[in-house]
């Protein structure tokens, strides 16, 4: 339906689409989606190489695969978080909210778009890795067997993973605005933190698998994200992963309405 | 109409914003004028819902931009003309604000060849001067063709042509019967554009009147006049009580309006070249007014040869 100017009106469907716009229009959306698929497609065909005969394992096949998009996840998670911290580096944030005054819907339209392109990266580096992998088990009788439940939950589990982690990091970046404070906290978060009980934090070891990356293995139901840590189970998987979200978004909602621009 | 009732900013100790009230009506060019650091980026930007007020209230066209349906039709803002993704090509940065509000990609075009855009709409902002980042911010506060117009300093930057293409625009849209907020330090500038003027100091309203009432107050009430036979004008001010004092070819009287002394020199057969009423500048009567809200003063140094 054609608009005229004066039907013009402020929608979700309208924020959303200008926030893909801002990610079309900036080179950084294609080059975090190459160099994903690169890394993971590097790790892929490492990993598969590097690894004994197993015979005709589906569950190794799939492991392997999803062992191949945790660099994928960081580099996306990081990019969403900057794209957020963007807009107050550059000084977009002053027609952005200009033009989108209500806080909440500019929020939930960013974070949508991040999150729809994180789905859509996970997935291509799902498929690149499932075509670089695939070949090297086939060899020993290995296929993607879709009744398996370990299968359904990589293929399902990594864009639902990818697509939590993608809000969680907007919604740090909306909350913290630097952009080296933005990075710093998700890499500690995605990365570092999962590690820490390794060096003596006994206390952090205890949480590991409630950490992003510890509810994003259990959702996953493999070690693709972290450390291994206890598994929660799909479910409580789930409701880890998505609080993160909740908690980051709603932060960020909070002191986007009390502080200034 | 844009509506400023009682507003107070604070930031940290310093309040920049105390107890300001003020209307910019629709049909009008209001000149927001006032020293550095007086509040007036600030009344802007709380306007426009950047900033949170401590107190009071404002609103475009009776709401709050935030509580209307599309913000973009109600007002449009130049705040900063560094508000872009430098790496984002003009165009597409006018795409992605038009696509908020179903703006169709026509109007992106329309706005880029009104402001002189065309040459450089394809080219990433980061390589902009001044005065095309200025104009690429008014082709954004546009883009929405709102009611209400908000620039804070426009033409800065800009060339001579581009002074006159924002004082005419400024002219047009409240022509059109639109709300036109501007905030200038060329006095030249707004005395050209404004009909009204809303003066700020410290945190405070100062004036708020027409611009022909604003100058008028300022001047010194004195007529310049230029007769056959200046001498005898002074003789007859002097007889109807005012004062006379003459120039090199003309005479400054004081005490008696000019409707009188025009009476006065064709009663007594005398030859009117000039009857001026002294009018102060825009500038004089800033001056005057503001001299004890200037927060940032300048020194001048003597340099030693």
């Amino acid at each position: 339906m054609k608009v005229t100017m004066a039907d013009a009106r402020l929608t979700f469907g309208g924020a959303l689409r200008s926030e893909f716009l801002k990610l079309a229009t900036l080179r950084g959306m294609w080059l975090v989606a190459g160099a994903s698929v690169v890394l993971s497609a590097i790790v892929a065909g490492t990993t598969s190489h590097s690894q004994p005969e197993v015979g005709a394992e589906a569950d190794w096949t799939v492991t392997t695969i999803a062992g191949a998009v945790v660099t994928s996840w960081v580099i996306v998670a990081v990019f969403a978080a900057l794209q957020a911290t963007g807009e107050w580096t550059s000084g977009q944030f002053r027609v952005s909210f200009a033009v989108v005054p209500r806080r909440g819907l500019w929020l939930t339209a960013k974070a949508a778009a991040l999150g729809i392109y994180a789905v859509v990266v996970s997935i291509l580096v799902l498929l690149v890795s499932t075509a670089l992998i695939l070949p090297r088990y086939a060899e020993e009788g290995a296929t993607i067997d879709w009744a398996d439940a370990l299968t359904r939950q990589v293929f399902i589990g990594v864009p639902v993973v990818f697509l939590a982690t993608a809000v969680t990091a907007v919604g740090i970046g909306s909350l913290v605005r630097s952009s080296g404070i933005a990075v710093t906290a998700v890499i500690g978060l995605l990365v570092v933190l999962p590690f820490a009980g390794l060096f003596g934090l006994s206390w952090l070891a205890d949480i590991t698998s409630y950490l992003p990356s510890g509810a994003g293995d259990s959702v996953v139901g493999s070690g693709a994200f972290g450390v291994a840590a206890e598994d929660l189970g799909v479910l409580a998987g789930l409701a880890v992963t998505f609080a993160w979200a909740i908690v980051a978004w709603g932060s960020a909602l909070v002191s986007l309405n009390l502080r200034d621009a | 109409m844009i509506q400023v009732t009682n507003l107070t900013k604070t930031y940290g100790s310093k309040r920049a914003v105390d107890d300001v009230s003020f209307t910019a009506p629709a049909g009008a060019v209001t000149g927001f004028l006032g020293p550095n650091g007086a509040g007036k980026s600030t009344t802007m930007r709380v306007i426009m819902g950047l900033d949170r007020s401590d107190s009071g209230t404002t609103s475009i066209d009776g709401s709050p931009i935030s509580s209307h349906v599309n913000p973009m039709r109600v007002a449009g803002a130049l705040l900063d003309a560094k508000s872009v993704a430098p790496g984002r090509t003009a165009r597409n940065h006018l795409r992605v604000l038009a696509a908020t509000h179903g703006i169709s990609n026509r109007r992106v075009d329309q706005v880029i060849e009104m402001t002189g855009l065309d040459a450089v709409a394809n080219k990433r902002v980061k390589g902009f001067s001044l005065g095309m980042g200025q104009r690429l911010g008014i082709a954004t506060a546009m883009l929405g063709d709102p009611s209400t117009l908000i620039l804070d300093e426009p033409v800065n930057g800009l060339d001579p042509d581009g002074v006159v293409w924002v004082r005419n625009l400024a002219k047009h849209f409240a022509s059109e019967g639109r709300t036109v907020l501007l905030s200038s330090h060329l006095m030249s500038e707004v005395q050209l554009t404004a009909d009204r003027v809303v003066v700020i100091g410290r945190g405070r309203i100062l004036a708020d009147r027409s611009l022909s009432d604003f100058t008028a107050e300022a001047a010194s009430g004195a007529v310049m006049v230029k007769t056959s036979n200046n001498q005898r004008l002074v003789e007859l001010i002097g007889g109807v009580g005012g004062t006379a004092t003459v120039m090199t070819d003309s005479v400054s009287v004081d005490g008696v309006d000019a409707a009188r002394i025009a009476e006065l020199t064709v009663g007594s057969h005398l030859d009117l070249y000039e009857l001026v009423p002294s009018a102060a500048t825009l500038e004089e009567a800033y001056m005057r007014l503001t001299a004890d809200s200037v927060e940032y003063h300048a020194t001048s140094e003597e340099v030693a040869a």
